[in-house]
């Protein structure tokens, strides 16, 4: 298989065709005869090699959003097109290959598989979509090591990781088979700030290498690392927030660095307050 | 009370959760109770039916068939015995003769009953009775009804060597002594008119008298017995011949047929009661895992364990119970096959009625195995530490280690996903190993009894009763012996004749069966499993059961007696038959004629080559010598129709058997899956989710336990295929059958593994298949 790295456009193409577009998207829950509008003709777009950030209040449908967008939850009505796929005409056999080379995502609850060591939550998927199992190794242990996973937490089994740990090896999982777009909902949630920054540069990182991040957050600090914030609220978004592109940190000083997210952190909260944060 | 509103919640989540376990344990509990009160209907019931016939019918101690010339001789040594209280000679007409039964014919001594003239001892119950509705009517042994499937107004043709006599069917009787297929003489009820007619015809049966006695001293019986035997003796070449049963004798080959039925049964109960109690090991076991942390909590709160065990081991013993008294109830719709079979050999029809108490006993003793188990399982609780509980178990889990690691397996990565989670799911698996095992060992034996009965029915049938020619016929006193043999010999198809006399004798003070031969040597088929035949006239080979009883070995001297004369043989040999139950001695003809000097022989062995036809056979000696034949049996036919009896029965034993195993394999696996997919299910979701096909994971689902089902079937099959052999010869030995050798054809132990294999992949299909269907994110909601 050639790496799908080849496929993908330069990190500077950031305006070029949309990775993922959303028209007209609803979902309606029902649950014991109530029904809950959660999304409502939703339309979004996001480009390839983008790194855009969803926001919104609790229970405004974010994780619901990410589930339609990666194929995961059929939306009630309007249409979902991922990579130039027009998710609703993929079979249930041909969304799930897609979603295995397409789509990687970092789930709100984590969902380690309690039956596998943590390197093997990591190999199992690796393995599912690079039958080289040498390449695949190398590349799980680097990422779990490039988080903070040494090698004795690798023998571990997620019943006994702190929450945090089991957090880092989810956005591993996620990332190991370099997909197109990288689905996050919420993976600083358990972490403190020192381990936020390690998951968050390597979600930068790949971001970087150009694959389309999408990452919901709470995190004010996160969100800055985005090129776009998108608010979600009563169903649609509601507004966003254009950063731009932030710097590579090894490219600039830390000076240089501070200065810009200080600029960043002004116009993201600014921008937060308008919608009612 | 506050704790008990606890445990109730949760006895109420145990069950709840457990309800897959709740229907498997309730259905196995039936399927044992069904085959435990099936077994109890045969092993108590039956006998007591028979004995309340006996007594109906006044069924005497001892019975005698035989020519009324000499019959008065078996009167006489009657009177004299103290121990007789009752005497009867009743003056009928017999003859053999070839009967219809069914698609079969039947060879016999047929003795015609005039029902209208009934003795006082050992009568006959018409069961039906419909004189006027035909014309020549006759009353058959009920088992020409449940055998030969005959009803009234059928035509019923009686074929003897002097020709044939046509009656149509009226009604069916029984009658202990004369209603067996297996024991050489059947008993034919006609009307007055129809037996007068019958002793008026121009060639009439011969006067035969039934001589019956009542014995009260049951101990004096076979002494008594072995008495009259010596005084008729000597009259061997009367038409019909001498027979003498005695009521033991009778009640014990009655009592075979339901003995190997209740046997067989509570033999795969034991094995169904030890699934039931591995699938309830396991549910409490697994339940008290999950809920570890609940029972911390109870047991910080003060609950007394005694309440928790008892809230854990009795869900389980009450639903043995109402599952197998639904069992019970189910299992008197299997009682007429039961029963039909049965009368195949006893000629008794049989209904049992609902035995109430013998349902409550079988419930409580399956229920109370249950309950000791699930107690036993339960204990766990009674040793759990609170702070323990409330870890919730995650200290076993810093024990694991990953076995497998895929950083370092080979392998196919579903099949190592699958394997790893059995391995996550350590009961459940040893639990499918387990009944496995036991499952495919009871199907191997099961197997094995039936197609070593049944694919090799001649070598089977010749094992048990020895060397028999297809043809039998018995020569008249005065018919020139030798003449007599060459002309039989030169029928096309027969391969040998010779003669070879059955008679009686007493060897060692022991009552038994006497085969007389020019040269044994002449036999196809020795059943001398120790030592030779006799070759001499001072030797003798006997019986193993017969040897026992004499108290003799190989090279011991025995006295046999003949009427009033005896003399001193050397024991050469032993031998395997279940003719006479083994109670069977082998001499020479000169060794006889030691005894009775002028000895002629009359009983003609007639061995045909592979391709002839017994039955053209002997018609062919009918037509030749049937002027010189008291009798010609196609022995073949006969053989084949009381063994079919025997096959019928192990046909639906092995039918049942087999039925069995594949649903308690199937309940077992089924069972497994669900609760596997019960506790996997977020985690199959997330698979889903992470791009795992529907497929994909159901090959990780099977691959998790079909290794284990494989190896628990290939290990049943292997320990089925070295001891059930060796279990089958060490039962047939009992039964006189030292040189029984089983075989069990490879393809079969094969076969019976696939077939299993077959039906746990199945049932995991077919239970894990909404796997393939459901959502991602349906399936993570939980
Ligand atoms: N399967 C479902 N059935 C019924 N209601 C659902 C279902 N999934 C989500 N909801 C409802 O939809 C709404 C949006 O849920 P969602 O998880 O998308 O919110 P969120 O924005 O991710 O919230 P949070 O920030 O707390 O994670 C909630 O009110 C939730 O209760
Ligand atoms: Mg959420």
């Amino acid at each position: 298989m050639t790496s799908t790295v080849n496929r993908r456009q330069p990190a500077t193409a950031t305006t070029s065709d949309p990775v993922i577009l959303a028209s007209n998207v609803s979902k309606t829950f029902a649950h014991e005869g109530v029904q809950q509008h959660v999304l409502t003709n939703l339309d979004l777009a996001i480009r390839t090699g983008e790194y855009a950030v969803v926001m919104g209040p609790s229970g405004a449908g974010k994780s619901t959003l990410l589930h339609v967008l990666s194929g995961m939850d059929a939306p009630t009505l309007g249409r979902v097109r991922v990579s130039d796929t027009e998710i609703a005409d993929l079979s249930p056999r041909a969304l799930t290959e897609f979603r295995r080379h397409h789509c990687g995502f970092v789930f709100q609850q984590i969902q380690l598989l309690d039956a596998l060591s943590v390197l093997d939550n990591v190999l199992a998927v690796g393995l599912l979509a690079d039958r080289n199992r040498r390449r695949v190794v190398t590349r799980a242990r680097e990422l779990l090591a490039r988080v903070g996973i040494d090698e004795a937490t690798q023998r571990k089994f997620p019943g006994m990781l702190s929450g945090g740990e089991a957090q880092r090896v989810a956005v591993v999982r996620a990332l190991v088979n370099e997909p197109d777009v990288v689905f996050a909902d919420e993976p600083t949630g358990q972490l403190n700030s020192e381990f936020s920054r390690a998951v968050l540069d390597l979600l930068s990182q790949v971001n970087a290498g150009g694959q389309t991040v999408l990452m919901v957050t709470h995190d004010v600090r996160s969100a800055l690392r985005g090129d776009r914030v998108l608010y979600l609220r009563d169903g649609a978004i509601r507004g966003e927030c254009v950063l731009g592109r932030r710097a590579p940190s090894g490219n600039h000083t830390a000076y240089d660095l501070v200065a810009d997210d200080e600029r960043r952190l002004t116009r993201l909260t600014g921008f937060l307050d308008e919608m009612g944060w | 009370m506050v704790t008990v509103g606890a445990i109730g919640l949760l006895v109420r989540r145990y069950l709840r959760k457990g309800r897959a376990q709740l229907i498997v344990v309730g259905l196995l509990a039936a399927f044992a109770g069904a085959m435990l009160n099936l077994a109890a209907l045969c092993a108590f019931r039956y006998p007591q039916m028979i004995d309340e016939q006996a007594a109906r019918l006044r069924t005497p101690e001892l019975q005698v068939l035989a020519a009324s010339a000499v019959a008065t001789r078996a009167v006489d040594v009657l009177r004299a015995e103290s121990a007789v209280t009752t005497v009867e000679s009743t003056q009928r007409l017999g003859e053999y003769a070839t009967l219809p039964l069914g698609d079969a014919t039947v060879d016999s001594l047929v003795v015609y009953l005039d029902l209208d003239n009934p003795s006082y001892l050992g009568q006959t119950t018409v069961l039906e009775r419909d004189d006027a509705g035909v014309t020549d009517p006759v009353y058959l042994p009920y088992l020409f009804k449940s055998n030969g499937g005959y009803a009234v107004g059928d035509d019923f043709t009686i074929t003897t060597p002097r020709g044939t006599r046509t009656f149509h069917v009226a009604g069916f009787t029984t009658n202990l002594y004369l209603g067996f297929l297996t024991m050489g003489a059947i008993g034919i009820g006609l009307p007055s008119e129809g037996y007068a007619a019958l002793a008026d015809s121009p060639q009439p049966p011969y006067p035969t008298s039934i001589v019956q006695a009542r014995i009260g001293d049951k101990a004096a019986i076979n002494a008594i017995s072995a008495r009259v035997a010596e005084q008729l003796s000597a009259a061997n070449d009367t038409m019909p011949p001498t027979w003498t049963w005695d009521w033991e004798m009778l009640r014990t080959a009655a009592l075979t047929g339901p003995g190997i039925y209740a046997v067989s049964l509570v033999g795969f109960t034991l094995v169904v009661v030890l699934v039931v109690l591995m699938v309830v090991w396991f549910w409490i076991r697994g339940t008290i895992a999950n809920d570890l942390r609940a029972l911390g909590v109870l047991a910080t709160v003060g609950t007394p364990a005694r309440q928790v065990l008892a809230a854990f081991a009795l869900p389980p013993a009450i639903v043995v119970a109402i599952g197998a008294l639904a069992g019970v109830a189910v299992s008197y719709a299997a009682v007429p096959v039961v029963a039909t079979s049965l009368a195949g050999q006893t000629g008794l029809p049989w209904s049992p009625g609902v035995d109430v108490v013998s349902g409550l006993v079988i419930a409580a003793l399956l229920a109370l195995c249950a309950l000791a188990l699930a107690g036993l399982a339960a204990l766990r609780v009674l040793r759990l530490r609170p702070v323990e509980a409330l870890a919730g178990g995650h200290r076993s889990r810093s024990f694991r280690r990953t076995l497998l690691p895929l950083a370092g397996t080979r392998g196919n990565l579903h099949l190592l996903l699958g394997i790893k989670q059995g391995l996550a799911h350590r009961a459940q698996s040893v639990m499918v190993l387990g009944v496995l095992v036991v499952v495919s060992f009871a199907a191997m034996a099961s197997a094995s009894l039936f197609t070593n009965a049944v694919s090799d029915r001649h070598g089977f049938m010749q094992l048990l009763v020895g060397d028999l020619g297809e043809v039998a016929a018995v020569a008249t006193q005065d018919a020139d012996r030798g003449d007599l043999l060459e002309r039989i010999d030169a029928i096309p198809g027969v391969q040998r004749a010779v003669y070879k006399d059955y008679l009686q004798g007493t060897v060692g003070g022991v009552r038994g069966g006497l085969v007389i031969m020019d040269d044994f040597a002449a036999q196809r088929y020795s059943s001398v499993f120790e030592g030779r035949e006799p070759k001499h006239p001072n030797e003798i080979a006997l019986g193993a059961p017969l040897a026992d009883q004499a108290g003799v070995g190989l090279g011991d001297h025995v006295e046999l007696s003949v009427g009033p004369r005896s003399q001193d043989y050397l024991v050469v040999g032993k031998i395997a038959t279940v003719q006479y139950a083994g109670m069977r001695a082998n001499v020479t003809t000169g060794g006889y004629q030691r005894l009775v000097p002028d000895h002629a022989h009359h009983d003609i062995d007639i061995q045909l080559a592979d391709d002839a036809s017994p039955a053209a056979v002997a018609n062919q000696v009918s037509t030749v010598a049937g002027d010189r034949l008291f009798s010609v049996t196609n022995q073949r036919q006969s053989l084949d129709s009381q063994f079919a009896v025997y096959l019928q029965m192990m046909r639906i034993l092995a039918w049942g058997i087999l039925t069995v195993t594949v649903l308690v394999t199937g309940l077992v696996v089924g069972l497994m899956v669900s609760t596997l997919l019960a506790a996997e299910r977020s985690s199959f979701g997330v698979r889903k989710a992470l791009g795992f096909t529907g497929s994909q994971l159901l090959r990780q689902l099977v691959a998790s336990y079909l290794p284990l089902a494989v190896a628990g079937a290939v290990v049943g099959c292997v320990i089925g295929w070295f001891l059930v052999p060796r279990l089958l010869g060490v039962s047939l030995t009992s039964i006189g059958l030292a040189n029984a050798s089983f075989t069990i054809a490879p393809a079969l132990a094969v076969g019976i593994a696939l077939v299993l294999i077959a039906v746990a992949g199945l049932t995991a299909a077919l239970g894990a298949s909404p796997l393939l269907r459901r959502e991602a994110l349906d399936l993570m909601a939980g």
